[in-house]
């Protein structure tokens, strides 16, 4: 017969002291690290984390990721409740500026390297800094549909051969999409009757998924499940590093290019460490692994670039996004699309 | 246990008497207790009797302080325990216990649920140990001192129960039906060493139960409780000879009881009659306008003898026809219809050999002093 | 009899000694601390949902009449309910077969049966969802291709849309399964079978004495599984979320999204009002089990039944549950977690390990997997301090309301994790809990895990407290222990396998939390199963979410076995306690 009474007070013993451990345990530290909100992947990411260590060996970089569309709610609740949680962010140039527009949250800065950059890339307020230019392009599953088959422009799209095939990021929880949007809606709106919200009238006939993130949507182009997507860049790019078998489609009409940015905090005890890091970000060595960092086209004229299916970036029509139109009519933008999908 | 004998008289406590003085507990509308007061002497044993449900273990708890009281108070000596308003907490009052279900510590051995209090008095651990066995030895439970409780029979487990309840020589003991899931034998023999380890130790002690046999054997004073009143209380020869009522008469003891037309009365005694019998009874006083009473008259009280043999003078007597013998070893218990109003059917009990058979006529006689009048109302209503 | 000068000369200095009944220094205390934690932990942000739903800027019913004409907001009211009725149902089709089979007949796999109903409820819902994505998505799900190349359909979509209201309903369906059948078994086997004997006696079939008599006598546990699995479905944030179904939860968080706290708070009140009516009804059908009861403390041996040609039926009812509460989703997502591109299918050129390196070695999964467990650990810790505490005032002093702890204390049952979420964000984001500084610190999500878990404590504790006779207790005090050093000495180590038991099941199911995670969401705050969504979401992909979801499955499962250890030899204790 054992003892129940002696293991009991053992067990309580142990319990307790381990209870204590571990309710220790959450009380993080809030100083030291570079801590960076990011809506980029973590892979993605990495590459740029390396390269920023081998140049600022002693600062150490946190990320948390989140989708776009939720990374800005954080941030706004943050805002409130007081403080960011984080000293950098890393999202969408129109997502910064409507941020700022709101909560005057981040503090201008003018990277040393910022003279190397495409002057149409730049934002005028100098809240945020540009990493790249990510573009939208037809993504589909070469196991599913032949070259031959695939569509050549956004046009294309609207065949009803693609009914239950398609996938598009849903521009009430995705930021980027809204390029897309402004681009079908604003600036090709005089092109002719199938662009303009006709273009998604007819669109939403052909039943696409509406996903929260252009990762999800990726996969399944991948898995063959929405075999064909307008899909960003980047997502292509991992496509492809990854050996899935699909394949890239440059849409005649061009590419609304978002851009890419970042941006550091007012309010953060980081200030050196952010500011290291947005120069790191438009340095020429960062902007070299940018394809394969983030995924997009790099921002510096001085840098080479192709895109992953080789295709030259002269080969390719590049519009760059009216960010401001985005940020302000983001709320419109979403109700009229609920209306072309009938929601 | 011959161990008892082994306490010197430096073990004996100074005892002080425990007074309950019109005690109230009720739980929501329900009135457990209604108003008792009891008076325990110093160094004596007082019972507690009454059926299930009558208010026994409430008051016991109220006098460990495991519950609060509606109104009245406790004492001991000129130490206020509990009142309406408050209690001394149950830790603070030195009492030692034994529960109904023993209450023995399941995760502690046997060494340690003797030593507990012990240990809360601060003792160091030789003493402990020293303690220990004594009182282990008291009960004759030494060889198991590194068991578990659920390594013990039923009587190992009171036994060890006592022992925890005397370890730290409280003053005052109190007992909840502690014998009650023993056998027979066993209940016998553990009667006999609580009333002796308690006259040892002179502790001051309650003994709750419902049983007569133990109440009579162990007491010095029985207190006989029904539905959170007390009926009567004295000693176990008060009670069994004088009971009060038909309820306390037949709560101790077997008992026959009686109704008779009043016919005469004073203060010491009474006479009725049973339909053409004359029953004379001791017994107080009665209001002027009874017409009816009770008497009671215990069965071994009777004597039988054949209907033809002439009336012993002094004696009641009545006349019946025997309908059942039962014969059970010591004892031979008839029951007898008796001539009179009604269907009165009496018990007698005698020693063996039965003399008569089922169907004799016989003469029940039985002595006025030994018939006692009770304070019952006739048409039922109990006083 | 006490004379009045006895009382008079009663020493009334002594009675500075004397406290008021039932109210000793430390159940002061713990009265206090119960009534403060379930206040801040349960009352507040129950409080602040409904308050925050009448309240915008002033008392105003605005968001109620927003509520009520946005079609968006009354589709998701409507798919929920019928999800969690649909969920209900078929899992009272389903739970309650298996349940009798299990119980009472002669049916094959009866241990592998239990055992996946154990996994079904441990397991995280967002895991099987995962599971049912891969293998019935239209287009490309394994099910769905395998089941066209066997029937030689000629489309290339369907049977089974997994991205539907059906779809919903078969992804939960495991889980209410599970609910029933676990309300089910312990009645079934506790029933007295000569009631049904008597009626074979006067000429029922086996099938119609179950029909006539077994039927009638389970329905209240019957009906208290099914509203138990009715709550839990309405509740459900994962699934819906990754099917892309409207329903109540994912619109508070699409709310939310939108730093719109008036629909949210309205969502959240439905929500809740649903749930409590269904909670309401369950603890209602358990009140009046005793009515019901057949047993009457004598065991039965339960006798088998040998229902015939029925048998076989209800084996192949458990080879389906078993197939889709766990083969299947899980056999997909082992196997989608070995490839290296999710679209070049199940062959040698695509196997690679590769997805388990990047989960192993993935600095934000090691933080997020870190945090997760500190918190859980803490919760756990905390949950199971409180559910003793409480416990004893509810059960162990007099103190007048005590009752009205015990309705508090399991308030949250009623409160999807979602719905808490967005109180808390109310509460610590305005005066006066942004003053805690909590928001967007792992605190708050502590907070949160203790309104959803605390239930369990306080339940276990009780059911513990039960088990130990009071006088067990007052012999201690009367030995001369205090109150405190009775519960020290006495109480806790005699509960402590319930203690252990209790902290391991809050640990486990705090570990893969979600519902209330998800919103609280920011930088130190990314638990396993936000990171979890958020690799499935893109943030590195279905292949290394599913290798991720098997690492979790695993862990939690190892945890459960040793919890039902634990949870075993509870058992034993109880029996120790009692003899
Ligand atoms: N805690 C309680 N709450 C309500 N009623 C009680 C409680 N304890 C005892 N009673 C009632 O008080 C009466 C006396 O009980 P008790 O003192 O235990 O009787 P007994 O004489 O058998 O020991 C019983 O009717 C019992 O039901
Ligand atoms: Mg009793």
């Amino acid at each position: 017969m054992p003892k129940p009474g002696r293991v009991s007070m053992k067990l309580t013993r142990t319990v307790t002291a381990l209870a204590c451990i571990f309710a220790a345990a959450p009380a993080f530290a809030q100083e030291g690290p570079l801590q960076i909100y990011s809506a980029y992947p973590d892979e993605h990411m990495k590459a740029l984390v390396d390269g920023f260590a081998e140049q600022y060996p002693d600062v150490e970089v946190q990320i948390s990721v989140q989708p776009g569309e939720q990374l800005i709610s954080t941030v706004e609740l943050e805002l409130r409740a007081g403080r960011p949680q984080a000293d950098v962010i890393g999202l969408n140039q129109a997502s910064i500026a409507s941020l700022q527009a709101a909560h005057s949250a981040f503090a201008a800065y003018k990277p040393a390297g910022l003279e190397g950059v495409r002057t149409e890339v730049l934002d005028e307020s100098g809240t945020s800094v540009p990493a790249c230019v990510n573009l939208y392009l037809i993504q589909y599953n070469t196991n599913a549909i032949s070259e031959a088959d695939a569509p050549t422009d956004w046009a294309g799209l609207l065949d009803p051969r693609w009914k239950d095939q398609l996938a598009l990021a849903d521009p009430a929880s995705s930021q980027s999409v809204h390029s897309f949007l402004w681009f079908i809606t604003e600036h090709l709106a005089d092109e002719g009757d199938d662009y303009g919200w006709g273009y998604f009238e007819r669109l939403a006939e052909n039943a696409p998924r509406l996903e929260r993130s252009h990762g999800t949507i990726r996969d399944m182009t991948a898995s063959g499940e929405r075999p064909i997507a307008v899909q960003l860049l980047a997502n292509g790019q991992t496509s492809a590093n990854r050996g899935d078998p699909t394949s890239l489609v440059w849409p005649s009409e061009g590419s609304p290019g978002e851009i890419s940015s970042f941006a550091m905090f007012e309010q953060s005890d980081n200030q050196e460490a952010a500011q290291a890091w947005l120069d790191y970000i438009v340095s020429p060595e960062a902007q070299a692994i940018m394809p394969d960092a983030l995924g997009c086209a790099p921002v510096r004229n001085d840098v080479d670039y192709t895109f992953p299916d080789g295709t030259a970036v002269s080969d390719v029509t590049i519009v760059p996004v009216d960010a401001d139109f985005i940020a302000n009519e983001r709320e419109a933008q979403v109700e009229a699309f609920d209306q072309a999908f009938g929601r | 246990m011959a161990a008892a004998a082994a306490l010197s008289a430096a073990d004996t406590v100074q005892a002080q008497d425990l007074r309950l003085n019109d005690v109230y507990k009720s739980y929501g509308n329900y009135e457990a207790v209604r108003g008792i007061s009891i008076d325990v002497p110093k160094g004596s044993m007082v019972s507690l009797i009454g059926p299930s449900g009558c208010g026994k273990t409430t008051t016991l708890r109220m006098i460990a302080g495991l519950e609060p009281l509606s109104s009245g108070s406790i004492t001991v000596g000129s130490k206020l325990l509990s009142d309406a308003t408050g209690a001394v907490p149950p830790e603070r009052r030195d009492m030692g216990m034994v529960f109904q279900s023993y209450a023995l510590w399941p995760h502690m051995s046997v060494a340690d649920n003797v030593g507990y209090g012990l240990k809360r008095k601060g003792l160091n651990a030789t003493d402990i140990e020293r303690r220990v066995s004594d009182v282990l030895a008291m009960v004759g439970m030494v060889d198991h001192v590194g068991r578990y409780p659920s390594q013990l029979s039923g009587g190992q487990q009171q036994r060890v129960a006592l022992a925890r309840a005397v370890a730290s020589r409280p003053q005052i003991l109190l007992f909840d039906e502690p014998l009650s899931n023993l056998d027979a034998v066993l209940r016998e023999q553990m009667r006999f060493e609580i009333r002796d380890l308690q006259q040892k130790l002179g502790i001051t002690s309650v003994y709750v139960t419902h049983s007569q046999e133990e109440a009579l054997a162990l007491s010095d004073k029985i207190v006989v409780m029904s539905k959170g009143l007390v009926v009567q209380s004295g000693t176990p020869a008060e009670i069994y000879e004088r009971p009060k009522t038909a309820f306390v008469a037949g709560f101790i003891g077997l008992t026959n009881t009686l109704t008779l037309n009043r016919l005469l009365s004073d203060d010491q005694m009474a006479v009725g009659s049973f339909g053409a019998h004359r029953v004379k009874a001791s017994g107080a006083a009665m209001n002027g306008e009874t017409q009816q009473f009770l008497v009671s008259v215990r069965p071994s009280e009777i004597t039988l003898s054949a209907a033809s043999a002439s009336p012993t003078a002094g004696m009641n007597r009545l006349v019946g026809t025997i309908q059942t013998v039962v014969f059970t070893g010591g004892i031979v218990d008839y029951f007898i219809a008796c001539d009179g109003p009604g269907q009165t059917t009496l018990r007698v009990q005698t020693t063996p050999p039965a003399r008569f058979e089922p169907g004799a006529q016989v003469a029940l006689e039985f002595d006025p002093a030994r018939t006692v009048v009770l304070e019952d109302q006739v048409n039922g209503k109990s006083q | 009899m006490m004379s009045a000068e006895a009382a008079a000369t009663v020493d009334r200095a002594s009675t500075g000694k004397m406290q008021r009944s039932g109210s000793s220094g430390w159940s002061l205390t713990a009265a206090g601390l119960s009534v403060v934690c379930l206040v801040i932990f349960i009352g507040a942000p129950v409080a602040a949902i409904f308050l925050s739903s009448v309240y915008q800027d002033g008392w105003t019913l605005e968001a109620y009449r927003d509520f009520l004409s946005s079609p968006r907001l009354l589709t998701a009211t409507w798919n929920s309910l019928l999800v969690a009725i649909g969920i209900a149902v078929l899992s009272v089709v389903i739970g309650a077969p298996l349940a009798f089979g299990v119980a009472r007949t002669n049916m094959q796999l009866k241990r592998i049966v239990r055992a996946t109903m154990i996994l079904a409820l441990i397991s995280p819902e967002f895991l099987l969802a995962m599971g049912y994505i891969l293998m019935a998505g239209p287009n490309a799900g394994y099910a769905n291709v395998a089941l066209r190349a066997v029937f030689g359909m000629q489309s290339t979509a369907g049977p089974i849309d997994i991205f539907s209201l059906w779809g919903l309903v078969l992804t939960a369906l495991p889980n209410g399964v599970a609910f029933v059948f676990l309300a089910l078994t312990p009645a079934l086997a506790n029933m007295d079978p000569a009631l049904e004997e008597a009626a074979r006696l006067k000429g029922a079939s086996a099938l119609e004495a179950i029909r006539d008599v077994t039927l009638p006598l389970m329905r209240p546990a019957l009906l208290a599984g099914a509203l138990l699995a009715f709550a839990t479905s309405l509740a459900m944030y994962g699934p819906p979320e990754m099917l892309g179904i409207d329903v109540l939860t994912v619109s508070i968080r699409n709310a939310l999204l939108g730093l719109d706290f008036a629909s949210a708070s309205v969502a959240a009140v439905v929500l809740v009002l649903l749930s409590g009516i269904a909670l309401g009804g369950q603890r209602l059908m358990l009140r009046n089990e005793d009515r019901y009861r057949t047993l009457g403390g004598k065991a039965f041996a339960p006798r088998r039944i040998d229902l015939g040609w029925a048998t076989p039926l209800l084996t192949a009812l458990a080879v389906f549950y078993v197939l889709i509460a766990f083969v299947l989703p899980y056999g997909t997502m082992i196997a989608v977690s070995l490839m290296k591109s999710i679209g070049n299918g199940f062959n040698i050129a695509n196997l690679t390990l590769d997805n388990y390196r990047v989960v192993l070695s993935d600095a934000s999964i090691r933080k997020a997997a870190l945090l997760s467990v500190s918190l859980a650990a803490s919760a756990a810790t905390i949950v199971v301090a409180i559910g003793v505490i409480v416990s004893y005032v509810i059960l162990r002093t007099r103190f007048a309301g005590r009752s009205a702890l015990d309705y508090l204390s399991i308030l949250p049952l009623a409160v999807p994790g979602t719905a808490i979420a967005f109180a808390l964000i109310v509460i610590y984001l305005n005066w006066p809990g942004n003053l805690t500084g909590i928001y967007g610190t792992p605190t708050i999500l502590l907070v949160a895990y203790l309104a959803r878990f605390i239930p369990i404590g306080v339940r276990n504790g009780q059911t513990a407290l039960l088990q130990i006779s009071p006088e067990i207790e007052e012999s201690s005090r009367v030995f001369g222990a205090t109150e405190f050093q009775t519960l020290m000495r006495i109480t806790l180590p005699l509960i402590m396998p319930v203690v252990i038991y209790t902290w391991l099941l809050v640990f486990i199911l705090a570990i893969p939390e979600l519902s209330a995670s998800i919103i609280l969401r920011g930088f130190s705050t990314q638990t396993i199963s936000t990171s979890l969504l958020s690799v499935w979401n893109g943030n590195g992909g279905l292949a290394v979410a599913c290798a991720y979801g098997v690492c979790i499955f695993v862990s939690v499962s190892l945890l459960f076995l040793i919890a039902a250890l634990v949870g075993r030899r509870s058992a034993l204790m109880r029996g120790f306690t009692i003899g």
